[in-house]
């Protein structure tokens, strides 16, 4: 006799529901966090010679913040078998607390950097940092929707060396 | 239905935050229109103030370090280029003359003239390669 698995419709809806909560609480937290970074933009403006050093160290946060999402997640999916396995569910709540840390606090640098007056044209700093923003955005949202995960990898490992980049071709020399 | 309200919120700021990345890189890239919120491209080089009709013409800029301002007057009456921390001024500068002033370092500078207050004006200077 067989027995046919059906998800059970009520729960399906409620889990939608909790997914669906999840992605408002991520618009109300960026929101929080959008009014942070303008606030940190009018205490340090760019005529304040001190801008380019609070960049360069919150940049640098934002980079041991994307290597601790590298290590957590290299072992969740087993790529690394040098870092003590742990528990993958408290390793999974480090690699997200430390993406939505990474993202504030090195979203707050490119505040910054978008918003301060520029002298327009290609540099490789400019065009990586926007594609790492866009890069950032993209994940969070494939996060979110629960679709294309196999894309995450990827858009991880950009997203690192995209912090690298950034940090090298402009902190480097403030913070060292 | 409320998580497809919550869902098509989310799907929308997400759309609208990709089209302000979208925009802010074709001003940065292009210097065709201002950063998102910006302050807008940099002067840099000789940047010309003229004074005339009792007032400083585009007299708030914002300049790359090592830039030089110059001040004409163009206007009928005798100004003076005071500036509010003492850095740098012109006293007494006659129809026709003209000053100028090199800002070497990265700050906001304050002007006025002092024979009429009501004439203001700003120079901000900000690092020669911007911010990104």
């Amino acid at each position: 006799m067989d027995a046919t698995l059906s998800p059970d419709p009520e729960r399906t809806a409620e889990f939608a529901l909790q997914r669906a909560r999840g992605n408002a609480a991520w618009v109300v937290g960026s929101l929080i966090v959008f009014a942070g970074w303008i606030a940190l933009a009018n205490a340090v403006p760019a005529s304040d010679t001190n801008q380019f050093k609070v960049k360069a160290w919150l940049a640098l946060v934002a980079v041991i913040g994307a290597l601790v999402q590298l290590a957590t997640i290299s072992r969740v999916y087993g790529w690394s078998k040098r870092i003590p396995p742990g528990a993958v569910s408290a390793l999974a709540t480090t690699h997200r607390w430390s993406g939505r840390i990474t993202i504030a606090i090195g979203g707050a640098v490119m505040y910054m950097c978008i918003t301060g007056p520029f002298a327009a044209g290609f540099t490789t700093h400019r065009l990586v940092g926007y594609l790492l923003a866009t890069v950032i955005v993209v994940k969070v949202v494939i996060l979110r929707a629960n679709r294309f995960g196999g894309l995450l990898p990827y858009l991880g490992l950009l997203a690192v060396a995209g912090w690298i980049t950034c940090f090298l071709t402009k902190g480097l020399s403030v913070v060292f | 239905m409320q998580a497809k309200l919550l869902n098509g919120v989310a799907a929308v700021f997400a759309v609208v935050v990709l089209v302000l990345l979208a925009y802010s890189a074709y001003g940065a890239f292009t210097g065709g229109t201002s950063a998102v919120a910006g302050s807008g491209p940099l002067e840099s080089g000789s940047i010309t103030v003229t004074i005339k009709d009792l007032a400083f013409r585009d007299g708030t800029r914002t300049i790359a370090t090592g830039s030089t301002v110059t001040w004409k007057n163009r206007d009928g009456t005798t100004h003076t280029v005071t500036a509010a921390d003492k850095g740098f001024g012109a006293q007494e500068l006659a129809p026709g003359k003209t000053y100028a002033h090199t800002f070497a370092s990265v700050g906001k500078h304050a002007y006025y003239c002092s024979i009429h207050p009501f004439m203001k004006g700003t120079i901000t200077v900000a690092a020669r390669y911007g911010t990104g």
